[in-house]
């Protein structure tokens, strides 16, 4: 054991301390929050638009001008993006003649004086189509605050007609809110959100580390370096200092990019009033609790799945890194190996909202899935103790199942080079081996 | 335990290897003694390498059992080996002295025991100034100096070198025939294979000749030469005569003449003695500038044993 040490040590140095890795981390959350930072600025300053509108009233209750009212009244702003202003002048004109009408403010669209036109025919109240033309037809804001204002007039004529009070209505049909929860645990939102962001997590690790590691082996085998290493301490030793080293280098980066993040929430309505947005919405996300608090030992518990899901992915790059002789055939290996990955990811979700299916259930033992369902499960449902202890050690025994079989590969692939083996050839070197 | 396996320090019994159809190392016994410097001899493909990497545990053996002076394979005698592969490589992003201090704790040596060490190699092998470049930026020629550092900065009672002068040039052969004498110097036990039979009869003391993963001749190198029996006589004549050479070609004792220019090259039946030769050139009266008996050279061992290796297995074929 002791000599996976200087390996872990080697690896370790030779990752972090590379201007890579550096860079990496700082650019990582600069690129964050620049992304961050230019969406906030485009969406804060393009908003719904103003338009300048006509109304082509055909009508004979005079609908033109409550929709005028309905259109300019102030909107109230769809979260970050500002409501779209109308400026609207009505236009009596006679049904029979609405086509020369529409024709005239046609050209002055046209002719860039006006945005567009809305033609409210006579029979509106009885089902008759209203119609709208402009150059902003395919601003959805703009058009969903047109169809509103019309709907809002019509209806509140046709109740009219009935007799019946607006306001009195309006109290009547208010809605009634209802408090949903699970009785074992949190909401699924929160759930869900909990179990995205972990396989995020871990599919970043793996994705980045677990290519790395496939790299790091695979060039240990083309520099030939690897026969001197195993000479002196195990494969299996070789392979563990490495995966655990490039892990571990793996979670320092995002733990300086959480860091990052939690300072960047924190701090966001400073930041975003900085860049001359409005910094009440950002200060509401950085209050609002994303995560519902846990307890101490389920955190523990995510941690030890998170950790079990990396380890059996990154190892699973090494035996790919161990079996493949140059980077462009490694590369048909990542997605086989990805699919069990994102086979979890499917299966997390809606065990989110039915976590003990017997697809949920099957989900959380099997290994490859384990790590990415189980925590859902654990967050939504009364799992027993013994569940989760089984799923746990079905997870880290794989892992070392694939570390020793890496180990194995490793070894005799140093001695095969040039061409990729075959599968048996591959089954070959397991018997030898 | 160690009194059992007597003076060897790596002894092998039955070992053998088998990749799928192919016997790589057929059951082999080998008893390197300590502070020899033994010659593993053989031509490509003989099992060499293959026998190394089983002493290392690189792989796995099939059959049979390695000691280490005196133990069963363990990570302690790993510890005892400096090795040398012959796909020798390097870190390349790593700088010297970083590279070095790893190999020596994968040895089990604390980087701090190491340093100074690796100070001192550096300064012998002039590369004093690079131990903080990265391995990338070091000539060939320097970095086989620093694998070299690398397999004895452990100051391991073993070293084992495969293939060591290939792909050397001649300034760091000579760099590494240095070490080697050091090393013997030193008492150390020092097991290379090689296929190039004169670098082993300038070198070693014991030598062992394997082809297609059988052991041909096993000893001290004069013993081998010894039991291999043949000698040989060289012969220049005074003056060319056609008649000589055919009378000496058709005497009994006589193998095998081969004719180079005035100069006869004579192999004798196994122990002939060769003074019938003498008389036979006394008698017919002809002038002889020179006769010598030789032993055979290593290298001639070599070529017949395992020239004979390879008939045997045709008839075994064609059996």
């Amino acid at each position: 054991m002791p000599r996976i040490v200087p390996v872990f040590k080697r690896e370790f140095t030779e990752t972090v301390g590379t201007r890579g890795f550096m860079i990496g981390t700082v650019l990582g959350p600069l690129l964050m929050v620049g992304i961050f930072a230019a969406q906030f600025l485009i969406i804060a300053k393009s908003g719904g638009g103003e338009h300048d509108i006509v109304i082509l009233d055909a009508s004979a209750g005079n609908l033109g001008a409550v929709v005028e009212r309905n259109l300019e009244a102030p909107q109230p702003r769809m979260g970050f993006i500002a409501a779209p202003t109308f400026t609207a002048r009505v236009e009596g004109v006679d049904a029979a003649a609405h086509e020369q009408a529409a024709e005239r403010v046609r050209a002055q669209v046209v002719a860039e004086e006006l945005d567009g036109f809305l033609y409210i025919p006579p029979d509106i109240s009885s089902g008759e189509t209203a119609r709208y033309e402009g150059d902003n037809a395919t601003n959805s804001g703009a058009m969903s605050q047109v169809r509103q204002a019309v709907q809002r007039a019509v209806q509140s004529e046709r109740l009219g007609s009935e007799g019946i009070d607006e306001a009195k209505l309006t109290a009547a049909l208010a809605p009634v809110p209802l408090d949903v929860a699970q009785t074992a645990g949190g909401n699924p939102t929160a759930a869900r959100l909990l179990a995205f962001g972990m396989a995020f997590a871990m599919y970043m690790l793996v994705i980045m580390y677990g290519q790395s590691i496939m790299q790091s082996v695979l060039e240990e085998k083309r520099d030939r370096i690897v026969e001197l290493v195993v000479s002196s301490i195990r494969a299996r030793d070789l392979l563990i200092g490495k995966i655990t080293a490039l892990g571990a280098a793996g979670l320092l980066q995002m733990l300086i990019w959480v860091t990052a993040a939690a300072i960047l929430m924190s701090q966001g309505g400073l930041l975003a009033g900085r860049f001359g947005a409005d910094a009440e919405p950002v200060q509401m996300l950085s209050q609002a609790e994303l995560f519902p608090s846990l307890p101490a030992s389920t955190g523990v518990l995510f941690l030890l799945f998170f950790l079990g899901g990396f380890l059996l992915f990154a190892t699973l790059f090494a035996v790919i890194g161990a079996i493949v002789t140059n980077t462009q055939e490694a590369q048909q290996y990542v997605f086989p190996v990805l699919v069990p990955f994102l086979l979890g990811l499917f299966i997390a979700m809606p065990a989110a909202e039915n976590p003990d299916s017997s697809i949920a259930v099957a989900g959380s033992i099997i290994p490859f899935t384990a790590a990415m369902v189980m925590p859902v499960r654990v967050l939504m449902s009364n799992v027993s103790w013994l569940e989760i202890l089984l799923s746990l050690v079905l997870l880290f025994a794989s892992a070392a199942a694939v570390v020793w079989l890496a180990a194995k590969i490793y070894r005799i692939a140093i001695f095969a080079t040039g061409k990729k083996p075959t599968l048996r050839e591959l089954a070959g070197w397991l018997r030898t081996a | 335990m160690a009194q059992l396996h007597g003076t060897a320090a790596i002894e092998l019994q039955g070992v053998s290897k088998r990749y799928g159809d192919f016997q790589a190392v057929r059951p082999l016994d080998l008893s390197i003694p300590h502070g020899s410097t033994y010659g593993l001899l053989g031509p490509n493909g003989a099992g060499k390498t293959t026998t190394i990497r089983m002493i290392l545990r690189i792989i796995t053996t099939d059959t049979g059992s390695v000691h280490i002076l005196g133990e069963p394979q363990s990570q302690r005698g790993l510890d005892r080996i400096g090795y040398l592969p012959e796909e020798r490589g390097v870190y390349r992003r790593m700088k010297v002295r970083r590279l070095l201090s790893f190999f020596a704790e994968l040895k089990g040596i604390p980087a701090r025991v190491a340093r100074p060490r690796i100070a001192q190699w550096l300064e012998r092998f002039e590369l004093a100034e690079w131990s903080e470049r990265k391995l990338q930026e070091l000539s060939k020629g320097m970095q086989q100096k620093v694998q070299f550092i690398g397999a004895i900065l452990h100051e391991p009672e073993i070293v084992i070198l495969d293939e060591p002068f290939s792909g050397l040039d001649p300034i760091n052969q000579r760099v590494l025939r240095e070490i080697i004498n050091d090393l013997k110097s030193a008492g150390r036990t020092i097991l290379f294979s090689t296929h190039i039979i004169d670098q082993a009869e300038r070198l070693c003391d014991h030598v062992c000749i394997i082809a297609r993963g059988d052991k041909v001749a096993d000893g001290p190198l004069a013993e081998v030469k010894r039991r291999h029996g043949s000698e040989y006589v060289g012969i220049t004549l005074g003056e060319w005569s056609g008649h000589t050479i055919e009378a000496l070609r058709r005497l009994p004792e006589v193998q095998q003449l081969n004719e180079r220019g005035s100069e006869l090259e004579i192999r004798l039946r196994d122990h002939q003695d060769p003074q019938a030769l003498l008389q036979l050139l006394v008698r017919e009266g002809v002038a002889v500038k020179r006769f010598e008996v030789r032993e055979p050279s290593l290298e001639q061992v070599f070529i017949e044993r395992v020239g004979a290796q390879d008939q045997d297995e045709e008839e075994l074929l064609h059996a």
